[in-house]
């Protein structure tokens, strides 16, 4: 009716940190003109809107305070409530209404509506709404932001690691903890990824239900669908009882399929068939049982060329690797190895019987340098036997495994007495397999040749020697290399 | 800005005078006196287009919406005219509706008088 007076609808800011707008959507370009004149001189950005449909099609409209008119020309109110609503249930919207529609205005607060004012509009009432509502909406921003700063802080709360890598990781996560995605946790052995699952259940909307967790590889191909999805009495020979399958005991939680790369392809089609139809059926039994289970995944394995290679089935890949997380390697996060050993320090201090206050400056450059193939879990285990081996209050090279002692730099020779002290040149990085190569050299040389000797000075097996040699591509002579 | 007896020219000053307290107003003001001169004949327009068509419930949301415009800017007397209109019209007296949809065209001429009076 009154298009041609609508001035151009400005841009809504879609800039989550922005502060809201107050947005009027009302087909009456008097009462628009008179409300925009009303909140800016309150000190609010105002965008106008003359019907429903316009109003709708703005992007991040929700995150704004919006006055909206229930009789609009083009649409009912109410249904631009429930729109708004879908896209963010806490969305603040003041309703305006004529007088004799003051039934309406329930309707909409019960509808979820914030506020409303009725027609004709006081300018101080208008005002307070507004104060308030934005006040609630920035609150409401506010307790969203420290939310998420809270899930950040939880997830990596169990994971030990402030670094760049493991905090993007951590938003990863974030994002889906309030969803019903499947997740799948991909990484190296030892890197964690039972304790991003873990995390995924304590800190998402599951957290009151059971975690359940089942290590695919450590289950005989025989017994996996007996343990995932029960057994009923004499399904097979030795199952005396009923079984509850961990699908049911996870129900209204959380079940971790850990190495869900190893399950056989028998144990895989009825895991399909379990996530599609939402239930299961005992090994031996007649019934479906109806299941309610968030599905956390975790692998090492290549999944995708496990399904190229043909041992893994597409549908069923498709159905677990929804969203992927990637945990990364030791390797990647360094910066999160002195933060990990004080941890260990700690939780190793009651088994060991004492506890090492620190680690030298070497010892830890030492750990920075290591490659570590067995990621957190060699850290955990070097640092384990570090303490064991360490009787004073320090942790040192002497204390390390000799691999990761290995790559740390050769102490830097010291200069003559009286002599003048050269220009400062550093020491060449060497690469870690030259490093072990020059260990090795030396041993030799020190042992006349003698394998044994060597590798008991090196700290390895003699085995491991032999096997070393030969991927270094080493011979050994009587005198050493 | 003082507030005039609403009996006598038919408008509530006071809400009026809530959106204009400030310093500065005037401009907002004309503005606003413009855009009802210029907005309310069109809808009294699509009213008398829709009487004349029968159309009761056009009439009926119609006169509903020229009674909230003259409401907000605190044209009363216009707004219960309107109202009486669209009443009517809810109950399909169309005599009634024709007679005081002809009386909303004095109750405008009333209140664009008015308004711009406050303008001087």
């Amino acid at each position: 009716m009154s298009e041609g007076l609508v001035p151009p609808e400005e841009n809504l800011s879609t800039d989550a940190t922005a502060a809201p707008t107050v947005v009027i959507v009302d087909d009456d370009p008097i009462v628009r003109r008179m409300l925009r004149h009303g909140a800016e001189q309150a000190g609010y950005r105002i965008v106008e809107f003359a019907s429903g449909h316009g109003a709708l099609s703005a992007d991040g409209l929700e995150r704004h305070v919006i006055c909206l008119d229930l009789g609009l020309d083009d649409m009912p109110g109410m249904d631009v409530i429930n729109h708004l609503r879908s896209r963010d249930a806490e969305c603040t919207v003041i309703v305006i209404t004529a007088r004799r529609d003051v039934d309406s205005a329930v309707q909409a607060m019960q509808a979820g509506a914030y506020d409303y004012l009725v027609k004709p509009i006081d300018r101080d009432r208008f005002v307070q709404a507004l104060h308030r509502a934005i006040e609630r909406r920035q609150l409401r921003d506010d307790l969203r932001r420290l939310t998420t700063i809270r899930d950040e802080r939880l997830i990596l709360g169990s994971i030990v690691g402030r670094s760049a890598v493991m905090r993007e990781m951590a938003r990863q996560v974030e994002r889906v903890l309030d969803s019903e995605v499947t997740v799948c946790v991909v990484g190296e052995s030892g890197t964690g990824k039972e304790l991003v699952a873990s995390a995924i259940h304590r800190t998402g909307r599951r957290r009151r239900g059971p975690f359940v967790a089942i290590n695919c590889a450590a289950i005989p191909e025989s017994l996996q669908e007996s343990e995932l999805f029960g057994h009923e009495r004499g399904a097979f020979t030795g199952a005396a009882g009923v079984h509850r399958g961990r699908f049911e005991q996870a129900n209204n939680g959380t079940l971790l399929l850990d190495e869900v790369g190893e399950m056989s392809a028998t144990t895989q089609a009825a895991l399909l068939r379990a996530l599609q139809e939402r239930s299961i059926r005992r090994v031996g039994g007649a019934s479906e049982i109806a299941i309610n289970v968030r599905i956390v995944c975790a692998t090492h394995r290549d999944l995708a060329a496990l399904v190229q290679s043909g041992r893994f089935r597409q549908d069923l890949y498709f159905r677990l690797m929804v969203y992927p997380v990637q945990v990364p390697p030791l390797r990647n996060r360094i910066d999160d190895i002195p933060l990990l050993v004080a941890h260990f320090l700690g939780v190793f201090a009651d088994d060991v019987g004492r506890r090492p206050e620190s680690i030298s400056a070497n010892a830890l450059d030492a750990l920075r340098r290591y490659s570590w193939p067995g990621n957190v879990r060699e850290l955990q285990n070097c640092v384990h036997r570090a303490m064991l081996a360490c009787d004073g209050s320090q942790i040192d090279m002497a204390h390390l495994p000799p691999e990761v002692a290995a790559a740390a730099l050769p102490p830097a020779p010291r200069a003559p007495r009286g002599s003048v002290r050269a220009s400062p040149i550093e020491e060449p990085i060497l690469t870690l397999v030259e490093m072990e190569r020059r260990a090795i050299a030396r041993a030799l040389r020190h042992t006349d040749g003698s394998v044994s000797k060597a590798a008991r000075l090196l700290g390895i097996g003699r085995a491991t020697l032999y096997r070393r040699l030969a991927e270094l591509d080493m011979t050994v002579t009587p005198h050493g290399q | 800005m003082d507030s005039s007896n609403p009996r006598e020219d038919g408008m509530n000053w006071a809400l009026l005078d809530g959106f204009c307290a400030n310093d500065g107003d005037r401009s907002f003001l004309v503005e606003l006196v413009a855009l009802f001169e210029l907005d309310i004949p069109r809808r009294m327009a699509a009213l008398d287009a829709a009487r004349a068509a029968r159309d009761i419930a056009a009439t009926t949301e119609r006169a509903h919406s020229i009674k909230g415009s003259c409401g907000t800017v605190g044209a009363e007397a216009m707004a219960a005219c309107a109202e009486a209109v669209e009443l009517a019209a809810s109950r399909n007296d169309l005599r009634t509706v024709d007679q005081r949809a002809a009386e909303l065209r004095v109750h405008f001429e009333r209140a664009v008088e008015a308004l711009r009076a406050r303008l001087r």
